[in-house]
């Protein structure tokens, strides 16, 4: 075990005294400001009320602070084209929080749309940005800059040269990961397109090349100089439908990270045809196209893929999913990681691991494990989706973001196999009942030892409020915090102006983007520019940060479960990525341990299957834990 | 048609009739004068319940009697695009009727219409508000089209306007159903205000007192027990509600929750089976994602076996039969049912209809499914 000292160094505890000072000016200023604009026409229902037995509820401080300064100047663009209104014009794009230079900060990429056919002429499509981490600025905070087309590369020799940076996808993007695929150490790209009208080639060796322009989903691998290199050709990655989110882990227990594609839809523009009426186009409901099928590609080393989708029993169920999210997990604890897939309007998948030595296999089990649809029985528009231990039971619960009208749900873990939807009971369903979610994320804001939730939202169709009042295109974001039972209450207008402001919330990710031990969040909302909220809580609670190192596993350690012991508190976590909606998160897990100081263990278990128990954890330390070999 | 009373009525109500919506028109309509028309619900309908069209109101022209009754025809036949397609120009032509109103909310609040519009529901019985008051029948309508868009705030009045006075505005079948539907809102708003899990159980015992095989009501309460862990009660209910509504999907649902954590996995994995099928029938509302011809016969031949005693289903197994040209098959299926359920009417209809195909006879093409 070793402890990031470099970190340490940095000075883990946030700025004070002025720093401080200006951050609540700046947050009474936005607050000011947010009260100037008009609400949204209908607030949504009340939240719930506390249980009897619940405590008043304490003041809500100010926790995060809107950093639109902190260099990430990226302007999201659907690019809508009012006369046709194509589906993929509601879903935005994604976010990813990753070191791709190892300098132990988390930089940004940012995906980014393109025109459409039957949109304005000659507009030049817009290119993914990436961010680069700077580190604390003179005022204390975190600076980015966008790291341009060029980069220096420095040789072996010391002499320095200009080198392409290798990315800028220019297709119409969706999602984001950053995988380590050749487990180097050097975190590498994929990028999901809304694949138009790609077709491809083979060139006869077994290397597949996109004979159209059109957005193919695109592999960069890391070269760990700054640059990248696209190698989706030689990847054996062909796919060409309109892809939502990818997940990424050890599905054959060889030690790389697999690919699973959560296909959404086929869809054609040259044969479009658009919803509604004469006189008012409207974006189709997803059942108009047909789902895409999901696609699972065995990584075979040096960034070779291949597709065993049909091979590994991923044959979806009646008309198949529109897939929006995909995260593994270890559902029946048998050392093999699952799938979640959420699906939007048709029920959920879940992938049941039961591979063999004679490969991948996987069967359908959504319905056997409660997931699939809603505990009343309907399927719903699941979308940003993630895992959490939200009830202290030590197992890892679920949620998905849903449509207006549905709210979101919440899975909780019981005994067995079994999830039950505890969506009304637990305080989430009313306050994220009128809005449509997207970004999803739990995380623990306050260190206070239990995970609260984040999520982003606005609605898909853009004249909702003709059609249903209550409901608006532009919709405020919730953040719920957790009481500690898993019951969950709406505090976001406490926190920040940011939960007062109506937008069009899609990708977010949450990662802790100036080392000191809070979560910070990266958000991307439709025709906006990126939000980023820096955690700002002034709190005496203590925590415990892990990053994990695989050795037998893959490097990034994807589906690694952590039980952290702290005195009287015992937590648990997952190594996840692919969590929240089109976005990766930062791997590292945090725990909150509150005022405790007691002497702190973990029991890592990896995806190899090999358990791992660390004593003696430092507090306020992000500990790098390596998997023995 | 004619409805059975027994075990299967809900199943067959829920194919053919849409009996809570249309017994809303069928209501208004009785209670209506009408010009050279007999003051008689639709083939098939219970009495309506009693309600009274203001003195001053204009009598039912006979042309939109006889119009309701064509689109009660086509709904019955299962042709619900077309029974649609009626109500609207039926509305357009007589835009101050509230009876053409609800009738055309009534089509589109049908429970088996996958390509049903709520929201054209809730729009069109306001249009009968204006026209005609706010009577028991339209409140109804305009509850059921809220309640099934999820406007709860809006639907829960209403339901109070129709439930709490003493006596209810609404009896019968109808009041059982709105007492369900507010026993749901409560289930979902009001799951952490106090006091909101004691107005869903007392709405669902009131609905039981009044229908005591209401399937939704024992459902509902089903879910409540499973939730509280008491799995031998919840399944007494979802006996019930099986019993009164086989093809019901939330049934079948809840009787898999049910029954996973009582670990009888293999009997729980047959209602998830069944919950399926059902749900890959009924949940898709676009041409482009429902099942062509051929899988939705082979998936209500699965449903046949697994779940036989879903009449209405075993019913649209004949009818795709026959839209396929599987006329011996669909001959061989109604004789089947027929041995189950002797003389049953609709059965009998579809095995006249195969056996017209056999002779050479065109079978009626089948619902577009859309329009509306």
């Amino acid at each position: 075990m070793e402890r990031t000292d470099r970190a340490a160094a940095q000075g883990f505890r946030r700025p004070s005294g002025a720093v401080a000072g200006i951050a609540a000016a700046a947050l009474v200023a936005g607050a000011a400001a947010a009260a100037l604009r008009a609400p949204p026409p209908s607030a949504p229902q009340a939240a719930p009320v506390a249980p009897a037995s619940a405590s008043p509820a304490a003041p809500i401080a100010p926790a995060f602070l809107e950093r639109d300064d902190c260099g990430i100047e990226f302007v999201h663009q659907r690019f809508a084209t009012p006369s046709k209104k194509y589906l993929v014009e509601t879903a935005g794009s994604g976010v990813g929080l990753f070191d791709y230079d190892r300098d132990g900060l988390l930089d940004v990429y940012c995906v980014q749309c393109c025109p459409l056919p039957g949109g304005p002429a000659n507009v030049a499509a817009p290119p993914d940005l990436l961010f680069h981490n700077d580190g604390r600025g003179v005022d204390g905070r975190f600076r980015f800059h966008r790291v341009a087309d060029s980069v220096d590369v420095k040789r072996p020799d010391g002499t320095v040269v200009k080198k392409p940076l290798g990315l800028g996808d220019r297709a119409y993007g969706m999602s984001v990961t950053c995988p380590d695929v050749d487990n180097d150490g050097f975190p590498d790209l994929f990028v999901t397109n809304v694949c138009q009208g790609v077709r491809y080639r083979d060139k006869g060796n077994g290397v597949m090349v996109a004979v159209s322009n059109g957005g193919r989903d695109t592999l960069y691998r890391n070269n760990g100089d700054g640059t990248f290199t696209d190698v989706t050709d030689k990847s054996g990655i062909v796919d060409v439908d309109w892809s939502g989110g990818a997940a990424w882990a050890d599905l054959d227990g060889d030690g790389d990270l697999d690919l699973y594609l959560a296909n959404y839809a086929v869809l054609d523009f040259d044969h479009y045809k658009p919803c509604g009426t004469k006189e008012r186009i409207s974006y189709c409901h997803p059942d108009a196209l047909p789902a895409g099928p999901d696609r699972l590609f065995r990584n075979d080393g040096d960034f070779k893929f291949v597709d065993v989708t049909k091979a590994a029993g991923i044959v979806e169920p009646g008309n198949g999913g529109h897939g929006l999210a995909a995260l593994p997990f270890d559902w029946d604890d048998d050392g093999k990681l699952d799938l979640y897939v959420a699906n939007d309007t048709d029920p959920n998948f879940l992938w049941h691991n039961v591979s063999g030595p004679g490969g991948l296999k996987f069967e359908e089990a959504a319905g056997s494990a409660g997931i699939a649809v809603s505990g009343e029985g309907r399927p719903q528009a699941c979308m940003g989706s993630d895992f959490a231990d939200v009830d202290g039971d030590l197992r890892l619960d679920l949620a998905s973001a849903n449509l207006g009208r549905e709210g979101t749900v919440l899975y909780l873990r019981r005994d067995g196999e079994l999830f039950e939807d505890r969506s009304a009971r637990s305080g989430v369903l009313a306050p994220t009942f009128l809005y449509t979610g997207f970004g999803l994320r739990f995380l623990d804001y306050d260190r206070d030892g239990d995970m609260d939730l984040i999520q982003v939202n606005g609605h898909v169709l853009d004249d909702v409020h003709d059609f249903d009042p209550a409901q608006t295109f532009e919709q405020v974001p919730n953040f719920l915090e957790n009481r500690g039972d898993g019951t969950f209450v709406e505090i976001g207008p406490g926190l920040s102006p940011f939960f007062k402001r109506a937008d069009v919330g899609r990708g977010l990710a949450v990662g802790d983007l100036d080392n000191d031990g809070d979560q910070d969040v990266v958000v991307l909302e439709n025709d906006h520019a990126a939000r980023v909220l820096e955690n700002v809580l002034e709190t005496q609670n203590h925590w415990i940060g892990f990053q994990l190192v695989g050795t037998r596993s893959p490097r990034d350690a994807i589906g690694a479960r952590v039980v952290l012991t702290c005195g009287d508190k015992e937590q648990v976590q997952q190594v996840t990525g692919s969590s929240s909606y089109f976005s990766w998160q930062d791997l590292r897990l945090y725990f909150g341990v509150g005022a405790r100081t007691d002497a702190a263990s973990a029991e890592i278990r990896w995806p190899s299957g090999q358990v791992q128990r660390v004593e003696k954890l430092v507090l306020d330390t992000c500990h790098v834990i390596t998997e023995p070999r | 048609m004619d409805f059975e009373p027994g075990s299967d009525r809900s199943s067959v109500r829920r194919r053919r009739a849409a009996a809570g919506a249309f017994a809303c028109a069928a209501a208004l309509l009785a209670a209506a004068p009408q010009q050279g028309a007999p003051k008689v619900p639709p083939a098939g309908q219970p009495p309506p319940t009693a309600s009274k069209r203001p003195d001053d109101a204009a009598p039912v022209p006979a042309e939109v009697v006889a119009e309701i009754r064509k689109i009660r025809a086509l709904y019955d036949e299962g042709r619900y695009a077309e029974s649609a397609r009626a109500g609207e120009a039926l509305c357009k032509v007589h835009k101050e009727s509230a009876e053409a109103w609800l009738t055309l909310a009534a089509v589109h609040l049908s429970p088996v219409w996958t390509r049903r519009r709520d929201a054209r529901a809730e729009s069109a019985s306001r249009r009968a508000l204006q026209a005609g008051g706010r009577r028991p029948e339209t409140l109804q309508s305009l509850a059921t089209a809220l309640y099934r868009q999820a406007k709860y705030d809006e639907a829960e009045p209403i339901l109070n306007e129709l439930i709490d006075p003493k006596p209810p505005r609404v009896s019968g079948d109808a009041l059982g159903d709105l007492y369900v539907l507010r026993a749901s809102i409560s289930l979902r708003r009001d799951a952490l205000a106090p006091g909101g899990r004691e107005r869903a159980v007392a709405d669902l015992e009131a609905a039981l007192a009044v229908v005591p095989d209401q399937p939704t009501a024992h459902t509902l309460r089903a879910q409540m027990l499973i939730a509280e862990g008491k799995l031998n009660e919840a399944l007494s209910h979802l006996e019930l509600a099986a019993k009164s509504d086989p093809g019901d999907k939330a049934v079948h649902h809840q009787y898999h929750l049910c029954l996973s954590r009582l670990g009888r996995r293999d009997e729980a994995k047959r209602h998830y089976e069944i919950w399926h099928l059902l749900n890959r029938l009924t949940d898709s509302n676009s041409a482009t994602s429902a099942p062509d011809p051929k899988e939705k016969r082979e998936i209500l031949a699965k449903l046949r076996e697994c779940n036989p005693t879903d009449w209405s289903r075993r019913l649209d197994l004949i009818e795709a039969q026959l839209e396929l040209g599987e006329v011996e098959a669909a001959r061989k299926e109604s004789d089947a049912l027929l041995a189950e359920r002797p003389a049953w009417p609709p059965a009998l209809r579809l095995k006249d209809v195969a056996q017209k195909a056999k002779a050479g006879e065109p079978v009626p093409a089948p619902d577009d499914g859309g329009g509306g």
